[in-house]
């Protein structure tokens, strides 16, 4: 049982921590019940609408699907969980040098993992049943529920087994521990959305890949020590220092390159590259199954492939812009004395993260903003329409992260420097509705004159970098007043 | 070259320093001797300008640490108790880093941070990532940072922490030769022999006040003891 006392000081931490973020911000703690439940609300009302108004008859959202992307999008947060939690930590050696199985440790800190995910999932199932108890037409049927939680689970077990897998020491060990992985993943496409199941079905084939997916904890549990000990280890770097960028000012020019150089070797930067590059497959990929719109209100249908763009850029911006953002003070933890400590002016200091963080954005308007556009053939005013509000939003978004960063830097090692799981969702739905705005606001004057609306979205991104400016500026005046 | 007048500091509740007077001529070598949450750390993190006082001032060559922050950090070098550094870049790429921050010239900064390795036996160290670095070579690592720009004045709190006996004996010459130098170091230990080996005079701070100052001999009579350690078991009270 020495897992279960892993488990239980991680949660009393994380407990611990979040009761004292909470009560010092009382207002966002609600705010997060709020927009919590208005998303599940939201949710609620797009599948109501779907269902009374139908999707194109290539757009097919079966309970399969539905399982299928929860299974794989928790799969993806379970492998960014399980590197912050059990591979990544150096605090992970206290337990690692106790008398116990290395694997006791990685159930434990998989336990935790999952606590957290499930906490969030119990919340959003009763308040499913309490709006649809009380009105909504959407059928929940007891086999999607219990599938949900399933695909959830083993979602998360999976993405932790990769997570230690693909810290392996050598390219070669990663690519055959994911290899021995891959037969899981292809069950759960061919089970969940190649066989195209009944919910009954669904919830079978996610109660067939659970336990392999549990398997797959603690198979990968055995690597643990491997992975940590790859993860926490320096390498060593021959030669003149490498600069990413010139500046004209040296102190910036010196930041600036600090920051790439540990996004790069922390790789941060190739992860941002692939979610970026796989986010435009799948838009693409979108076309290519759907094809073009036939079926839905002509309204609608020449928006319908602008609003998947937009989607897209939303979820690139929000997951690789505004989250660097707001990890951007925080995550210098206990070593801001080297900063602080140094003749630099706050000013340089965040100038240099928040360019460092832009570096980031045109990877996202050249594999999301773009290739569907071009794909599908829109006419190039569409495009230059498009392209302007994704810039706008791109530099929104970064805006949004900083202040969030800046206004209230949270310095806890247990999320490296990440505000706690309610101020992110918080800000994601903030970030969502800055996107919305800033996609949407011009559509009326685009469609009135498109020459005016397309130097109006210009006008908004330049706007937007602008807040980006004032951002900075701002978050300057905080980080002179941080005591370190 | 550090200064303060009724110097407070209060963490809620707590007073960490209480309303202290304290001058730290230049050239010599000062040690602030304490129990654990004495408020020695503090103190220094005033001069570093990474707290800010609530009461009082605090100077360093009579710069205002609170009005002239960055030309206060321009003249010190400073290790702190638990120095954590940027562990993906390798310790030549965090000196270059130190350096450029602090408008040295490429050229100049190479040779003294190849002046620095060799002081502090990092050779090796200076390609190697330092989240690969043991607790002493950290240690070093941060001394190095601390002292390869020539500073005027040295604050280092604990700076023996994680050092074996040998280096230890190499910091205690070079701190002693940097104050012949003109230099000026403030450090903080509760290693009483430290203090004794290389102090020109101490403080002895107990509950963020400074209940003894002067030289070893003189805090010795003060604490009614014949040595340092004993000196500082009478002044601040236990076995």
């Amino acid at each position: 049982m020495s897992f279960y006392a892993v488990y239980a000081a991680d949660v009393e931490d994380a407990a611990r921590a979040l009761a004292h973020r909470v009560w010092r911000r009382k207002s966002g703690a609600i705010w997060f019940g709020l927009l919590f439940a208005g998303t599940v609300w939201l949710a609620l009302r797009l599948a109501e609408i779907s269902l009374t108004v139908g999707l194109p008859p290539s757009l097919q959202v079966t309970p399969g699907t539905l399982l299928f992307l929860a299974f794989f999008g928790m799969l993806a947060k379970g492998a960014v969980d399980a590197y912050h939690r059990a591979i990544r930590p150096e605090s992970l050696v206290f337990l690692l040098a106790q008398p116990m199985r290395r694997e006791s440790v990685a159930l434990g800190k998989f336990f935790t993992v999952l606590w957290t995910n499930l906490a969030f999932l119990a919340g959003a199932l009763a308040l499913a049943t309490v709006f649809v108890a009380s009105g909504m037409d959407v059928p929940l049927p007891w086999e999607f529920g219990a599938g949900l939680v399933l695909a959830v689970v083993a979602g998360l077990a999976s993405g932790f087994a990769l997570a230690v897998l693909g810290s392996l020491s050598t390219w070669r060990r990663k690519a055959a521990g994911l290899a021995s992985y891959a037969p899981v993943i292809g069950l759960a496409y061919v089970a969940l959305l190649a066989a195209n199941p009944t919910v009954r079905d669904a919830f079978l084939a996610v109660a067939v890949l659970l336990p392999l997916s549990l398997l797959g904890v603690l198979g990968s549990a055995r690597f643990l020590l491997e992975a940590w000990n790859n993860q926490t280890a320096g390498r060593r770097r021959v030669g003149e220092p490498r600069s990413y960028v010139r500046l004209p000012d040296p102190q910036m020019d010196a930041l600036v390159n600090l920051e790439l150089k540990t996004m790069v070797r922390k790789r941060q930067v190739l992860l941002s590259l692939a979610t970026t590059v796989v986010v435009g497959i799948a838009l693409v990929s979108t076309y290519a199954v759907v094809g073009p719109p036939v079926g839905l209100d002509p309204r609608f249908a020449s928006l319908f492939y602008p609003i998947i763009v937009a989607a897209g850029v939303y979820v690139v911006a929000a997951t690789q812009l505004t989250v660097p953002g707001m990890a951007a003070l925080g995550k210098e933890l206990d070593r801001l004395w080297i900063l602080k400590s140094h003749p630099v002016p706050g000013r340089t200091v965040y100038s240099a993260k928040a360019a460092a963080i832009l570096f980031l954005a045109p990877s996202l308007l050249v594999a999301v903003a773009l290739p569907l556009p071009l794909v599908a053939g829109f006419r190039w005013e569409v495009v230059a329409y498009l392209l302007a509000t994704s810039v706008a939003v791109t530099f929104g978004l970064v805006a949004l992260g900083l202040y969030v960063g800046g206004r209230s830097p949270n310095f806890d090692p247990n999320t490296q420097g990440l505000p706690d799981s309610i101020a992110m969702y918080n800000v994601f739905r903030a970030a969502l509705f800055v996107a919305f705005v800033l996609f949407a606001a011009l559509v009326p004057l685009y469609q009135a004159d498109r020459a005016l609306g397309i130097l109006g979205a210009i006008l908004v991104a330049d706007l937007a970098a602008l807040s980006v400016v004032i951002v900075s500026v701002g978050a300057t005046r905080r980080y002179d007043l941080l005591e370190a | 070259m550090f200064r303060t007048a009724q110097l407070t500091k209060r963490y809620g509740d707590v007073v960490a320093v209480d309303a202290v007077d304290l001058h730290v001529r230049a050239g010599e070598v000062f040690g602030l001797l304490g129990s654990n949450g004495a408020g020695k750390t503090t103190m220094m993190k005033v001069f570093m300008t990474l707290l800010r006082p609530d009461g009082g001032t605090a100077f360093v060559d009579e710069k205002d640490v609170t009005r002239n922050a960055l030309a206060v950090r321009a003249l010190l070098g400073y290790v702190p108790e638990h120095p954590a550094l940027y562990e993906k870049l390798t310790g030549g790429e965090f000196l270059h880093l130190l350096a450029t921050l602090r408008g040295i010239p490429k050229d100049r900064a190479t040779a003294l941070i190849r002046d620095a390795a060799n002081l502090f036996r990092l050779d090796r160290e200076l390609e190697l990532e330092m989240d690969a670095y043991s607790r002493g070579m950290t240690q070093k690592m941060a001394l190095a940072a601390a002292t390869f720009h020539r500073p005027r004045g040295l604050v280092l709190d604990e700076p023996t922490n994680g050092l074996d006996p040998r280096f230890t004996k190499i910091l205690k010459a070079y701190l002693r030769e940097f104050a012949a130098d003109g230099g000026t170091v403030l450090l903080s230990t509760h290693i009483t022999d430290v203090a004794e080996a290389i102090c020109d005079r101490v403080a002895v701070v107990h509950d963020g006040r400074i209940v003894a100052l002067g030289t070893v001999d003189e805090v010795q009579a003060q604490g009614g003891a014949s040595n340092l350690e004993d000196a500082f078991v009478a002044l601040v009270g236990g076995p």
